[in-house]
């Protein structure tokens, strides 16, 4: 038993030391502890009747928005809406007129930007919960290709559909 | 009786040597082919093992660094033999590890590229679903075979002792 341990402990061992050495070897440095992006929150009035979802004038960084804050630029209609998802999740429903663009694979969906203005608002949304692809595409959108207005509807998909909002 | 012999005639068979040494030469090469892509573009490693949302992300960069060498070392050492019970005990734990990893995300509904062996993912490729349920079938079948070199190396060190 002893014998296994110790085997199964020189395996690991190996493996982190040759991890680590490729590591060392990589010419694109990634941090080994990964943070989870916290990002503020923009919120609506909760009244989507009202439209008072202005976007602030100047962002920093992207910004997380809730439901009300979706729905009511749903409703005015000057946001675009990306689907960060896989296009087999896309297909089978998504929040209407939104736009695909998985993260995965991004360099083969973001023509679909070529059009769109730089100041326009564009709500990028995933799986909500733990998935991280709308805020991972989020953070592509604002600091590569320099989009102004980049809000990420956290709850995403399961929420939209739960409030009964319009899908495809 | 009729049972029993073709219980002896099973354990005959799977437990013959040349058949062992089939299924570690198989199993070695498919951790070997799995672990290369991966050693090559760990950052993308990373991004897949995000994707299946079970992990703190925090660690997930650390797993994407050192996972692909345990799976190259398993793989060299199944083939050549060396440290066969540790080697065929984790090999079976990890293939374990896949099968539960690739279920629990099907059972939420998290459709993925499993990053089993390729980091790169072709878009035009959609049926991702049943790539998942392939995967886990290939996963069985793999621990089956692992379990059973597990079981004959522990059975020799017995023999031994």
């Amino acid at each position: 038993m002893i014998d296994i341990i110790k085997q199964i402990l020189f395996i690991i061992s190996l493996s982190v030391l040759l991890g680590f050495s490729r590591y060392a070897l990589l010419d694109e440095k990634f941090p080994l502890i990964k943070e989870k992006r916290i990002l503020n929150t923009i919120t609506s009035s909760g009244d989507s009747t009202k439209l008072d979802c202005k976007i602030p004038e100047t962002l920093s960084e992207p910004v997380l928005i809730n439901l009300e804050y979706s729905k009511c630029l749903f409703d005015d209609g000057s946001a675009l809406f990306i689907d960060s998802r896989e296009p087999e999740e896309y297909s089978i429903s998504h929040i209407s007129t939104a736009v695909n663009i998985p993260f995965d694979y991004y360099e083969d969906f973001e023509f679909q930007l070529d059009e769109i203005d730089f100041e326009k608002p564009l709500i990028v949304y995933c799986s909500g919960g733990e998935c991280s692809l709308s805020i991972d595409l989020a953070d592509y959108l604002f600091f590569d290709l320099g989009y102004f207005n980049v809000l990420v509807f956290e709850g995403g998909m399961p929420e939209w559909a739960s409030a009964g909002y319009p899908t495809n | 009786m009729g049972i029993s012999r073709v219980s002896n005639k099973l354990k005959a068979v799977l437990f013959n040597s040349k058949f062992i040494l089939f299924c570690r030469i198989i199993i070695g090469f498919v951790f070997i082919y799995a672990s290369i892509d991966k050693i090559a573009n760990p950052l993308e490693f990373s991004d897949t093992i995000d994707n299946y949302q079970i992990l703190p992300v925090a660690i997930n960069s650390l797993i994407a660094l050192i996972l692909p060498w345990v799976e190259l070392i398993i793989g060299v050492f199944l083939i050549s033999g060396i440290y066969l019970k540790g080697t065929s005990i984790l090999s079976t734990g990890l293939l374990l590890m896949f099968i539960i990893l690739i279920s629990q995300a099907l059972y939420r509904g998290i459709d993925l590229h499993c990053g089993c062996f390729k980091t790169f993912v072709d878009p035009n490729f959609t049926d991702l679903r049943g790539e998942m349920i392939r995967r886990i079938g290939e996963d069985i079948l793999l621990v089956i075979g692992s379990f059973l070199v597990s079981l004959t190396s522990l059975k020799k060190e017995n023999i031994k002792e």
